[in-house]
């Protein structure tokens, strides 16, 4: 069991556990068994036999945010994420996983996403009918959580779209909104790969497949080939594919965009798809202002406290880890976060009275106002 | 693996659930088994052979200094053994709880509280990570100055409680250098706020806690000095033909007042190592030396450790010389001075410039050696540093015997770094093969023994800076002599019920002591 991965879990149990001031959960916890060094040791003893896989090992694969903040400080570069999906899929293979994690998937299973809620039908009501119906082989997948929790950046892209004359893109119009993310980082992958044909099949009609969030990116473009699903260079994220119009077209800005902002990268921005200057020079494009950054920003970037699935079982410390990344925007006094994630949008929302936070498409849209022919 | 069931009584439990509510504690095995050891090698050793060192029956996370308070105040009512954690970086096994009882984990207390510009103070939360500390106040444009390599995974009350050094000691000091107050919660349950007396007379009560490795106190908060960011730092790099020599030079430049932030003098193993890592102004080397860096891979290396001798004679012989990388900072013209004298110091004495490269090199992977740890164990060897100290009349000869002494049982190889104007610490770093459980931890415990009695006898001291914990205790007798009678008072003053960190640092009971190493 867990054979694979004999190098990393070795290396971390030998390491004098270097990637502590790196990981949220440890700051905010202070549990070593938490840390990613304690996960890996601990898995390291069921890899050798000498622990049993039970439900508290099964449970502590989900003590992670996956944001990869320990993979980032390591210098041998060990990746945690695939060990704690590995171990995440055969908790629920063999029973183990939380009753959380079931709970999840039978939510899921209502609607085939993680709201149970009819999500094409909400869709619908953001964005006009037109784009429903057009025949075209380039659309915009707009995610689960962006539809459940932020929609009006679904509405602002095509306003957007709209503002640079970019009238071929469709919404993608299936019934099922999710990529399956939230099932694969919560080691369901038998119902991952079920919902992932489904959609491959239905993806791969069309030439481009846009989309806003980095984990669904990350998801379609990277998780989807793992299972023999690719569709490789089919899916852009929306900042890849505005860039161009961004540069070329002579649009029109509004006077009042000198807002100081503060650019948050998500982790599957930066640390998966590693898309740490493409955010901030489409910001310097249209406004002509870099946005301040966090202490920890880029590649060093802190999570949200919303990553994988680590909120489902970790609520209060998710929060918590939220409102430490929070204190700094308080500090700087700046009232508006500019993001890219629907996660890490409804995270700070959540955690923050009177903040603005923003995705980029939204705040691009804010400020652009129209061609200049 | 074998965790034993915690021992705590339900009523100690129930009043600890109503201090720190349910996410503030934890009985459960996995979080204990991550609590058995912190980062010394004979625990990873243990590792290594799926055994375990011993358990804590709890873990608890307190959140501010009354908490701590009323912790241990419980513990002494209830008798139960309190064992301080910050990072777990620690490599003299301070943090085992080799008695059981109750983990107290400060990293939940992580917060700068005041960060005072006018007079150059920080005063931080003890559990907060040397790291997160010094990445604040660069933020800030000011420094700590504490570089420990650990600095990634220490904690504030780590460095006060082993006496701590960073790498740039030499211009900055030790920790109990920058330190100028403090809040300890004593064993008899007290908060006490040791005074900055820094410009005042009397005696630095901060002394009396600096250093007690949780034997006498818990750290909850510390007001330390801290300095502007320097100016420029310039780096330079001498090789010397033989350590002997080498040491001498670095003796003169720190007895003419001189305070370079770095100087590492390296062995000719360690400078081989040192000049083998990529380097763009890296010049070709000989042959022999090459295929001397091909075999100390992994691999062909546990090899021939089977002859650890033959292996340091052949090592010994390559003329690479002796490397010593020096880092100047601060003032610009000030920084140009000191650098144009210890250039100059250094050609007088024989050394070869080697330019700014090898010193900026090692600036940039200053923490990378730490690392190292895991791909040696992973490949089936085992390693390990002994940090000790001298006056300047004993380093050369300490060095020269040490070698001698312990490249009989593995391949070991030395570095000279904090310096001062008295003398300096050498850094012994030996590496030998994993021969089963049993074979290996005898070789381990065999190595230090002979090393530190070695120390003990030439008239150095055994441990600059990684603390005694329980790798040491067993020498500490030696080491203090009759001053060991004041460690006691305070020890039954400041614990008088036992339940601080026993079976670390120092202890009345001969058994104990030897039982430790």
């Amino acid at each position: 069991m867990l054979d694979q991965f004999e190098k990393q879990l070795e290396y971390c149990t030998y390491c004098p556990r270097l990637c502590q001031s790196a990981c949220p959960v440890l700051a905010t916890e202070g549990n070593e068994a938490h840390a990613p060094w304690g996960i890996m040791q601990t898995l390291n003893m069921v890899r050798r036999g000498e622990i049993p896989f039970d439900e508290e090992i099964a449970a502590l694969s989900y003590q992670c945010l996956t944001c990869k903040a320990c993979t980032e400080q390591c210098h041998h570069g060990n990746e945690i994420p695939p060990v704690l999906h590995e171990v995440r899929k055969l908790a629920v293979k063999h029973d183990l996983a939380p009753p959380e994690i079931t709970g999840f998937l039978e939510k899921f299973h209502r609607h085939n996403n993680p709201f149970s809620k009819d999500l094409l039908q909400k869709l619908k009501k953001i964005v006009p009918a037109k784009y429903f119906q057009k025949d075209t082989p380039v659309i915009y997948f707009a995610s689960c959580t962006t539809i459940a929790q932020c929609p009006e950046v679904i509405r602002d892209t095509f306003e957007l779209f709209e503002k640079l004359k970019i009238d071929f893109v469709g919404i993608y119009p299936e019934s099922i909104q999710c990529c399956g993310y939230p099932l694969i980082t919560g080691g369901l992958e038998d119902e991952f790969v079920e919902l992932a044909e489904i959609n491959f099949n239905t993806f791969k009609q069309y030439k481009t497949i846009i989309t806003g969030s980095p984990a669904c990116v990350y998801t379609l473009r990277e998780t989807y080939k793992e299972y023999a699903l690719g569709l490789g260079s089919r899916v852009v994220s929306i900042n890849e594919f505005l860039e161009p119009y961004l540069h070329n077209i002579n649009y029109q800005i509004k006077k009042s965009i000198r807002t100081k902002i503060i650019y948050h990268d998500p982790c599957y921005s930066c640390r998966y798809l590693h898309e740490v200057d493409r955010p901030r020079e489409l910001i310097g494009q249209v406004t002509g202002i870099q946005p301040v950054e966090f202490n920890h920003h880029g590649e060093k970037t802190a999570c949200s406290g919303q990553g994988g699935c680590y909120s489902i079982m970790n609520k209060d410390v998710s929060d918590q880890i939220c409102k430490v990344r929070l204190e700094e925007v308080y500090e700087k006094n700046i009232q508006t976060i500019i993001t890219q994630c629907p996660s890490c949008i409804h995270k700070f929302r959540k955690n923050s009275n009177h903040l603005i936070i923003k995705d980029l498409v939204s705040y691009l849209n804010d400020c652009i106002e129209g061609t200049k022919d | 693996m074998i965790i034993e069931a915690p021992r705590i009584k339900k009523a100690f439990l129930a009043k600890i659930e109503t201090l720190l509510g349910s996410n503030g504690y934890s009985t459960k095995t996995i979080d204990r088994f991550n609590y058995t050891r912190d980062s010394n090698f004979r625990s990873t050793i243990k590792a290594y052979y799926n055994k375990t060192e011993a358990a804590p029956d709890l873990i608890v996370w307190p959140k501010n200094t009354e908490q701590v308070q009323k912790l241990v105040k419980l513990a002494i009512r209830h008798r139960v053994p309190i064992v301080p954690f910050g990072g777990g970086s620690g490599v003299s096994g301070g943090t085992i709880a080799v008695k059981g009882g109750m983990i107290i984990d400060m990293k939940r207390m992580h917060r700068i509280l005041k960060l005072d510009t006018k007079n150059l103070l920080v005063t931080a939360q003890a559990g907060m990570l040397g790291k997160i500390l010094e990445d604040e106040l660069q933020r800030q444009g000011y420094t700590l100055g504490h570089f420990p390599s650990s600095i990634l995974c220490a904690s504030l009350g780590g460095y006060l409680a082993a006496r701590s050094a960073g790498q740039q000691s030499s211009r900055y000091g030790k920790i109990e250098d920058m330190v100028r107050e403090m809040e300890v919660v004593t064993g008899r349950g007290e908060i006490v706020n040791t005074r900055d007396v820094s410009n005042t007379s009397g005696m630095d009560l901060n002394q009396i806690f600096v250093g007690s490795e949780g034997t006498l106190c818990l750290f909850t908060t510390a007001t330390l000095k801290i300095y502007p960011l320097p100016e420029t730092q310039n780096f330079q790099s001498v090789r010397f033909k033989n350590m002997r020599t080498a040491i001498e030079a670095i003796r003169r430049i720190m007895q003419l007042g001189i305070k370079p932030s770095v100087v590492r003098l390296y062995d000719k193993l360690d400078s081989l190592l040192l000049l083998s890592t990529k380097s763009p102004s890296r010049k070709k080397r000989d042959d022999l030396t090459d295929i001397l860096s091909k075999l100390i891979k992994y691999q062909s290396l546990k090899t021939a450790l089977a002859m650890p001798q033959f292996l340091s004679a052949l090592v010994h012989a390559v003329s690479t010389g002796c490397v010593v990388i020096f880092v100047f900072e601060g003032h610009k013209r000030i920084v140009k001075e000191e650098e144009r004298l210890v250039m100059e110091i250094s050609k007088n004495m024989g050394g070869e410039t080697l330019g700014p490269d090898p010193a900026k090199h090692w600036m940039e992977n200053r923490y990378r050696v730490s690392y190292e740890a895991s791909p040696l164990f992973y490949h089936g060897l085992f390693t390990d540093t002994i940090e000790v100290a001298g006056t300047w009349d004993v380093l050369p000869v300490l060095y020269k015997e040490m070698i001698k002494s312990l490249s009989q049982h593995a391949l070991i190889m030395a570095h000279l770094s904090h310096v001062y104007m008295d003398g300096g610490s050498f850094y012994f770093t030996f590496v030998a093969p994993l021969t089963g459980s049993k074979k290996t931890e005898i070789l381990y415990d065999k190595i230090w023994d002979k090393a530190m009695k070695l120390v003990q006898k030439l008239g150095g001291v055994i441990s600059h800076h990684h603390g005694i914990g329980r790798l040491k205790m067993k020498h500490m007798a030696t080491e203090w002599g009759n001053g060991a009678e004041i460690y006691l008072k305070l020890k039954h003053y400041y614990d008088p019920y036992g339940i601080m960190n026993p079976g670390k640092l120092y202890s009345a009971d001969k058994k104990i002591m030897e039982k430790a190493a």
